[in-house]
């Protein structure tokens, strides 16, 4: 103990170890002056001191580190505390097996030195390789206390094979290391996927939460996904309450989209995007389906967008159907009333058509879009059977539909309610007349049509000769005269409205009430059996027949001009000539 | 969302029902004969049809392009009354006086609008039959 100590002040001061003989040497050179003797005392000393003991006042020089070198490499046997200053003057300089050897004998001695101590002061000399060959060399190398030291040397020597080597063979057998030191020697090798195969083996204890969702972070970033269930078994799936971001990605990847969306639902923000995100990701059409109608069911959702991406998806159906819920709120004009009814086309079956009919009937807005995607035969059916049924539009409506749906019938229907005596637009009196009536019905509509068109101030100069001949026709001359006037003054030329007049005025008031518009007609009639005619009602036989003469003379075969001959010659008492005339 | 938002959401914007330019229906046939006019797709097609020969309805899986819908009713010119369609569906009716005829071939429709059997076609109000001329009135 006491030499101990000695020892290691000298170390600590290690002038000592000279600066003693030295000055040791001063005191007896200055003894020496002072008791200066004359020659033969000199020479007397000289001869006796050869022979004379040093003096004893005087210790002993300890050896020097190489004197205690050379003793020990000779084999001798030295002293524990020389041993030691050996040790530590030789960890700068010394080879690993003479470091080993000295150890040897110390440790012969029974005074061993710690492997790890040395070790480190060798290292700490700035020499790990000679540390490291130190290390192996010793008996306890393998022992567990020593294993991070000798892990810690093989990457200072710049052997990271050696050192991982030491790692994978560590994380197989239990007890070859502190769990500790696995740890952070795993992770320094960047490896730590190989804790789990040490908690598999029992070389470090099973993983803990924390420690779990370490490696699985780690996995999911080096995309090591086959290492997640591993880590569950050697540690704990629980590590998943701590990061389900984490565990959502992990579930997502592995298919599992029910895990996928447990676990988004765990997230503290971001749970519908992600919910979105996984839902839109597993290519499940139910699954999408069945979100995507659900967040249209939300508050404040635009259903219009979701209607899109659900058309996008295939189901059309529901894409119109959710249109259908934003269209009821508005007047059948907005965006998604338009966008919907594009989508359920132009004859919408089904539900679409039933959705239809019961907007039209709860809102004349939404009537025509009804009626123009329904059978015209239905449409008109149900247009028939609204209030507003007789309304002028509506009837207008009603005849287009009944000319579409072929109804020859409800076209007349629709038409009386639009001739009933009612002011009528020029729009509608047009659209009546569109009207595909029963045949044997045209003419009565033609005149009824006429007269609203005269009343509406929008006749046509034919409606009032229409009108003039069926005045004529029912005896009514009178009738007759009031729209030939009207007519002639649009068309004087016209030579059946003025034949039609004379005829009326004859009836009226007699042929002189006639003669007038029969002159008229003559002017504009040219030649033929017409104004031969006309000239014999005038009264001017002679010039009939002179004309139709003329005109056998050019045509010779014509009967019809043999017949009007020979009936002016009857009528001027020559019926002799007229049976020849006739006689071929 | 805003509107704009929705807008972009929307790869086209919601199209009104496309309704083909016509000549308004006269009533007037133009002529007597059967005219044939087909519609055809550019790829495989299933094509479900509903005529009740005034009216027809074709369903399509595959949608058809405009100016193909336009085309058709410009061949067909006064015979068709009315054509409209979506990008599944399509309504044509028949002018009057024409009843349709409808087959699907492959990927082409074939119509043909064959003329009413009752000849003249029956009278609109708005073509009256003309009056007789001066012979009938003769004494």
């Amino acid at each position: 103990m006491n030499l101990r100590a000695i020892n290691i002040q000298a170390l600590r001061k290690p002038n000592m170890v000279f600066l003693g003989p030295i000055l040791g040497g001063g005191v007896l050179l200055a003894a020496t002056l002072v008791l200066m003797p004359n020659r033969w005392q000199i020479a007397d000393a000289i001869r006796r001191g050869t022979f004379s003991p040093p003096p004893a006042a005087i210790p002993l020089p300890p050896p020097g580190i190489a004197q205690l070198m050379q003793r020990f490499s000779e084999g001798r046997r030295l002293a524990s505390p020389d041993l030691q200053r050996l040790m530590a003057a030789s960890s700068a300089t010394g080879s690993a097996s003479t470091l080993s050897a000295i150890a040897d004998a110390l440790a012969k001695n029974g005074a061993p030195v710690a492997t790890d101590r040395v070790s480190y002061d060798i290292m700490a000399a700035g020499r790990p390789d000679v540390a490291l060959t130190f290390l192996e060399s010793r008996p306890d190398r393998a022992a567990p206390a020593l294993w991070r030291l000798r892990f810690d040397l093989h990457r200072k020597t710049g052997d990271m094979a050696g050192a991982a080597d030491l790692l994978r063979s560590a994380v197989m057998t239990p007890g070859n290391a502190p769990p500790q030191d696995l740890v952070e020697a795993a992770y320094a090798l960047a490896t730590p996927e190989l804790l789990i195969t040490a908690a598999e083996h029992g070389a470090i204890p099973p993983l803990s939460q924390a420690q779990s969702l370490d490696l699985a972070s780690w996995a999911n970033t080096a995309q090591r996904y086959d290492l997640i269930s591993r880590i569950d078994r050697a540690g704990t799936p629980g590590w998943r309450a701590d990061n389900p971001w984490l565990a959502m990605t992990l579930a997502q990847r592995s298919g599992d989209t029910g895990s996928a969306l447990r676990y988004a639902a765990l997230l503290p923000s971001g749970r519908d995007a992600a919910r979105e995100s996984i839902v839109m990701a597993s290519g499940n059409p139910q699954g999408i389906r069945q979100y995507l109608l659900a967040q249209a069911s939300a508050r404040g959702a635009d259903r219009p967008a979701i209607a899109q991406r659900l058309l996008e998806k295939g189901f059309r159906p529901d894409a119109i159907a959710l249109l259908r819920q934003q269209s009821a709120r508005e007047a059948g004009d907005g965006g998604a009333s338009a966008r919907m009814l594009y989508l359920m086309g132009p004859r919408p079956t089904g539900e679409d058509l039933d959705w239809l009919r019961s907007r039209a009937s709860a809102d004349p807005r939404w009537l025509a879009a009804y009626i123009e995607r329904e059978q015209p035969a239905k449409a008109l059916a149900f247009v028939e059977s609204r209030p507003a049924a007789d309304s002028s539009d509506m009837l207008v409506q009603r005849i287009a539909l009944a000319n579409a749906a072929r109804d020859r019938v409800a076209a007349a229907r629709a038409l009386d309610g639009l001739l009933d005596g009612r002011p009528l637009t020029a729009r509608q009196l047009k659209a009546a007349a569109t009207a595909t009536v029963p045949a044997d019905r045209a003419g009565h509509y033609a005149l009824a049509l006429a007269r609203a068109r005269i009343a509406a101030g929008q006749g046509e100069p034919s409606d009032r000769l229409s009108l003039a001949w069926d005045g004529w026709d029912r005896g009514n001359a009178e009738e007759a005269v009031g729209y030939l006037q009207g007519y002639l003054r649009d068309r004087p030329d016209d030579r059946a409205a003025l034949r039609l007049m004379a005829d009326a005025q004859a009836k009226l008031k007699g042929d002189v009430a006639a003669r007038p518009w029969l002159e008229r007609l003559l002017a504009v009639t040219p030649p033929s059996i017409d104004r031969a005619d006309l000239l014999n009602r005038l009264g001017r036989t002679a010039d009939a027949m002179a004309l139709v003469e003329m005109l056998r003379r050019v045509s010779p075969g014509d009967r019809r001009l043999d017949i009007m001959l020979s009936r002016l010659l009857i009528a001027s008492g020559d019926p002799g000539r007229a049976r020849k005339v006739l006689r071929p | 969302m805003t509107p704009l938002v929705a807008a972009l959401l929307l790869p086209a914007p919601p199209l009104p029902l496309l309704v083909a330019a016509l000549p308004p229906d006269t009533g007037v046939s133009a002529s007597a004969e059967v005219r044939t006019v087909d519609l055809q797709w550019s790829g495989d097609v299933h094509l479900q049809l509903e005529n009740n020969g005034y009216e027809l309805v074709v369903r399509f899986d595959r949608p058809i392009a405009d100016e193909r819908l336009k085309d058709f009713a410009s061949m067909a010119g006064d015979d068709l009354a009315d054509l409209r369609w979506n990008d599944n569906s399509l309504l044509l009716r028949a002018a009057a006086g024409r009843r349709l005829e409808a087959v699907a071939e492959a990927r082409k429709l074939r119509v043909r609008f064959v003329p009413e059997s009752q000849s003249p076609a029956a009278p609109t109000v708005a073509s009256p039959s003309p009056r007789p001329t001066w012979t009938s009135n003769s004494p």
